[in-house]
C-alpha cells in the first residue's frame, strides 16, 4: 500500500512533523485554503527544504496532476501536466523515437520540478539545461498585478496563463523554486534518438589532470560526460576515479529492437535503524564504484543503466539510516574548477568525514535559461555526506568557504542549510526573483536565504 | 499547444471498453493500463473540462477515444439514451464496461438533509443498479461482455459512520449477485469490485492511513479479476479477511468498534 511513508525530502533529513497538504488531482483545483503560504510539491526529489513550507504554511501537492495533454511525435513535443514524472515521458516517447533533451540523474522528478530547480544532466555542454527545452508554461498565480506586462499571457482555460520564453516571468519561473507561481503545466521539445540504447565507455583515471584530459577528448562528440571521483583516501593531484563518457547509438540499420523500458526499480531497501555509510563502508563503496565492473572499451547499453544508475535501487537514500545526509553540490567556474575540487576532497579528508560519491560534470557556455540557473561555465561537483550532526555541519561551512573563494555556488535542489549569505552571493539576481515572487508562495528554503516572510 | 488527434489511433480496433463515471480516481487508473493502439475507450462523464483532461491523455499513451458521452448518470430518466449513445460511440457492443461513478456523503449531513439524502441515494444507489440492469440486457442480447462494478467493503455490514453510503453499496452488491448467474448463462460476466480505504478526490476530507490504498492497486486488481473471471474482488486483497471477520462481530460489540 501506497501511503505509508512519511513525505520526507530525499535527504531523509529529520523532519519536524507533516506539514499541511492538499493534493490536486485536476487543473482548476484549488490548490490552498484561502489566505494560507504554500509551496507546491512534485515527487520530493530534491534534498532539502526547497519543497518544505515554512512553518504553519502548507504543501500543494501536484503529484496527481500527472495527464499528457497531447503528443506529437511528428515533431517530439509534449504537452503534459506538471505532475508528470519525467520516466511516464521517456516510456511513451521512447517508441516513437525521441528522447529528453535534458536530464537530471534520476527520472523519477515531475515535469513541475525539472522546471522548477532548472535541472542538469551530464551533456550540458551540449544541451543547456532543462529549461531551455520548454517552449511553454502554464503558471497559477494569487494575483497577477504588480507584475511587469510585457508579453502576452492568455489563459489556458483552468485558471492559469500561458508564458512563453522571453517573458522575464518565464526566465524567473525556470528554476525559480516554485516561487513565481504554480507551475501547472508545460510543453516540452524532445530529441530525436534511433532507439533506447547508448554507446558507453569508461575510463579509469588516477587523477583530476587526466580525469580532465579525458573530458577534453571527449566532448563534444560524446554528448554525455561525467566523471565518478573517489572521495575517500587520495591526494592532491592523486585523485582516482571513473570517466564515464556516452552517447546514443546509432543504428541505420534499424537494428535496436525496443527494449521494454526499466520496471520500477525491483530491490528497494526498506528503512535501516543505523547508517550503513560509515567510514569503512563508504570507502568500500567508493572502491566498487571505483572499480566498475563494466570492460574495458565501448558498450552498448540500456540508456537506464547510464543516466539513471541509482534509481534501479528503489529509494536509496534509505541507506544512510534515520539522520539522513547532506549533498553538497557546488558550480566552480571554469578557471578554478579542478582546483576547487582538489580543495574540497582535501577538506573531507582533513576533517576525516566519511563520504562516498564525489560526482563531477562539466558546464559549456550556454546561458542560463533561469534567473537562478545553477550551472555556469564550468562545471560542478557534488559530494554526499552522512549526516554526523555537528561534524557534518562544520565541514559544510568549511566547503562553502570554499566554493565562495573560488567564486562558485551551491545548487538549491540538494541544499538544507546553506545561509543567506552563501546564497545571496552565489545568486545576485535573487532579489530579481523576489520581486516576482507570487506572495501567497513561500518555501523554507526561500524564507532561510532571503529572509523573507 | 497543440490539441490531440485521434486519427492516426482508429485503425483496427481490437477492443473496446466503455467506462460510466471516468473522471474518477479508480476508473482513471484502469483506463491507463488499459489505453494502447487499438483500442477503443469511451468516456461517459458529467464535466466536460476533466472528461477532455482523461481523453487527451489516454489519446496520448495511443488509445482511440471518440469525444466524450457528456452526461449526468444521476439522472435516471436519461439512463436508457445514455446507454444508446455511449454504445453508438462504441461502434458496437464492447468487451468490457466499467461502473465507477460515486460519492462519498456526510452521514451527519445525510441525516439531518432530506434532500441531500435523496440525492445521494439516487448517485450511489438508483443509478448504478439501473444502469447495471440496462448494460446486462444489451450483454445478455450481445452474447458477450464483462460487467464490472464498483462498490465497496463499507456495502458488507452497516456502520453507523456511513449507514447510506453503505447501504447504497450493500444494495448493488445484492443486485449484482443476481445478475452475475444471468449473464453468466448468455456468454456475458459481472464482477463485484468491493476496494477498502481508496487514496482519491472522493476521499479527500478523511485522514489519510497505512490502509489507504492507491487507485493504482485497485486497477490491477481489477485486471487480476478479470482475467481469473473472479465474482468479487476485495481490493487490498486484506479486506476480504477483515470484512469476514468484522462480519462475525456481536452487534453491540460492533456498535464500539471505532470505525
Amino acid at each position: 500500500m501506497s501511503i505509508s511513508d512519511s513525505r520526507r525530502s530525499w535527504g531523509r533529513l529529520p523532519s519536524t512533523g507533516q506539514p499541511a497538504s492538499k493534493r490536486v488531482w485536476w487543473r482548476d483545483d484549488p490548490l490552498v485554503e484561502d489566505g494560507e503560504l504554500f509551496i507546491a510539491r512534485g515527487n520530493l526529489r530534491s534534498y532539502g527544504d526547497v519543497a518544505d513550507p515554512v512553518v504553519g504554511g502548507s504543501v500543494a501537492d501536484l503529484r496527481r496532476l500527472d495527464r499528457f495533454i497531447s503528443v506529437d511525435w511528428e515533431n517530439g513535443i509534449v504537452s503534459a501536466e506538471a505532475g508528470v514524472i519525467l520516466e511516464a515521458i521517456i516510456r511513451l516517447a521512447l517508441p516513437n523515437g525521441w528522447f529528453l533533451p535534458v536530464t537530471p540523474g534520476t527520472a523519477h522528478v515531475t515535469l513541475g520540478g525539472a522546471i522548477a530547480n532548472d535541472v542538469h544532466g551530464k551533456n550540458h555542454i551540449v544541451a543547456g539545461t532543462f529549461g531551455h527545452h520548454v517552449r511553454a508554461l502554464s503558471l497559477r498565480r494569487s494575483t497577477w498585478a504588480d507584475l511587469p506586462q510585457t508579453t502576452d499571457r492568455p489563459e489556458d482555460g483552468f485558471g492559469a496563463r500561458v508564458i512563453s520564453p522571453g517573458d522575464p516571468l518565464f526566465r524567473a519561473t525556470v528554476g525559480g523554486l516554485g516561487l513565481t507561481g504554480v507551475i501547472m503545466s508545460a510543453e516540452l521539445q524532445l530529441r530525436r534518438v534511433e532507439g533506447p540504447l547508448l554507446d558507453v565507455e569508461d575510463i579509469r583515471f588516477r587523477s583530476l589532470r587526466e580525469a580532465d584530459q579525458a573530458f577534453q577528448a571527449s566532448s563534444p562528440a560524446w554528448e554525455y560526460v561525467v566523471a565518478w571521483v573517489d572521495a575517500t583516501g587520495g591526494k592532491r593531484g592523486r585523485r582516482r576515479g571513473w570517466f564515464t563518457r556516452a552517447r546514443h547509438s546509432i543504428d541505420p540499420g534499424g537494428k535496436q529492437s525496443r527494449h521494454p523500458s526499466a520496471s520500477q526499480g525491483g530491490l528497494a531497501l526498506p528503512p535501516v535503524p543505523v547508517s550503513l555509510i560509515n567510514g569503512p563502508t563508504a570507502r568500500a563503496f567508493n572502491a566498487v564504484v571505483a572499480r566498475k565492473s563494466r570492460p574495458s572499451g565501448v558498450q552498448t547499453v540500456r540508456y537506464d543503466k547510464v543516466l539513471y544508475p541509482l534509481d534501479a535501487v528503489g529509494e536509496w537514500s534509505r541507506a544512510y539510516g534515520p539522520h539522513g545526509f547532506f549533498q553538497h553540490q557546488c558550480a566552480l567556474p571554469s578557471a578554478g574548477l579542478m582546483d576547487g575540487v582538489e580543495a574540497i576532497l582535501d577538506r573531507i579528508a582533513t576533517r576525516s568525514h566519511p563520504a562516498v560519491l564525489g560526482v563531477l560534470k562539466w558546464f559549456g557556455e550556454i546561458p542560463a535559461a533561469g534567473l537562478l540557473s545553477f550551472p555556469r561555465p564550468g562545471g560542478s561537483f557534488a559530494v554526499d555526506l552522512p549526516n554526523r550532526g555537528s561534524a557534518t555541519d562544520a565541514l559544510l561551512r568549511d566547503l562553502d568557504a570554499i566554493v565562495a573563494e573560488y567564486g562558485g555556488r551551491l545548487y538549491p535542489a540538494k541544499d538544507a542549510r546553506m545561509s543567506a549569505s552563501m546564497f545571496q552571493q552565489g545568486y545576485p539576481d535573487w532579489r530579481d526573483l523576489e520581486a516576482m515572487r507570487d506572495p501567497q508562495i513561500l518555501s523554507a528554503f526561500w524564507q532561510r536565504v532571503s529572509h523573507s516572510r | 499547444m497543440t490539441f490531440p488527434s485521434n486519427d492516426a489511433n482508429a485503425s483496427r480496433i481490437t477492443r473496446t471498453i466503455v467506462v460510466f463515471g471516468a473522471t474518477s480516481a479508480i476508473a482513471g487508473a484502469c483506463m491507463r493500463r488499459w489505453a494502447a493502439p487499438a483500442v477503443r475507450i469511451v468516456i461517459v462523464a458529467r464535466s466536460a473540462e476533466r472528461a477532455s483532461s482523461v481523453r487527451g491523455d489516454l489519446i496520448a499513451r495511443g488509445a482511440d477515444v471518440p469525444p466524450p458521452v457528456l452526461a449526468d448518470l444521476t439522472e435516471i430518466e436519461g439512463l436508457e439514451s445514455i446507454v444508446e449513445r455511449a454504445w453508438a460511440a462504441a461502434e458496437g457492443p464492447p468487451d468490457l464496461i466499467l461502473v465507477a461513478h460515486g460519492t462519498l456523503p456526510s452521514q451527519s449531513r445525510a441525516e439531518s438533509d432530506h434532500a441531500y439524502a435523496a440525492a445521494n441515494w439516487a448517485a450511489n444507489a438508483t443509478s448504478p443498479l439501473l444502469l447495471a440492469m440496462l448494460l446486462g440486457r444489451r450483454i445478455e442480447s450481445a452474447g458477450r461482455g464483462t460487467l464490472v462494478v464498483i462498490t465497496s467493503v463499507a456495502g458488507d455490514r452497516g456502520r453507523r459512520s456511513n449507514a447510506l453510503y453503505g447501504a447504497a453499496k450493500g444494495a448493488l452488491n445484492v443486485f449484482l449477485d443476481g445478475l452475475r448467474p444471468r449473464l453468466a448463462a448468455s456468454g456475458g460476466w459481472v464482477m463485484t469490485v468491493r476496494p477498502g480505504f481508496v487514496d482519491s478526490p472522493m476521499t479527500g476530507e478523511l485522514k489519510k492511513s497505512p490502509l489507504f490504498a492507491s487507485p493504482e492497486h485497485v486497477a490491477r486488481s481489477i485486471d487480476r479479476g478479470i482475467e481469473r473471471r473472479s465474482s468479487v474482488i476485495y481490493t487490498p486483497a486484506l479486506w476480504r479477511g477483515l470484512m469476514t471477520t468484522l462480519k462475525l462481530v456481536p452487534e453491540r460489540l460492533f456498535w464500539r468498534l471505532p470505525i
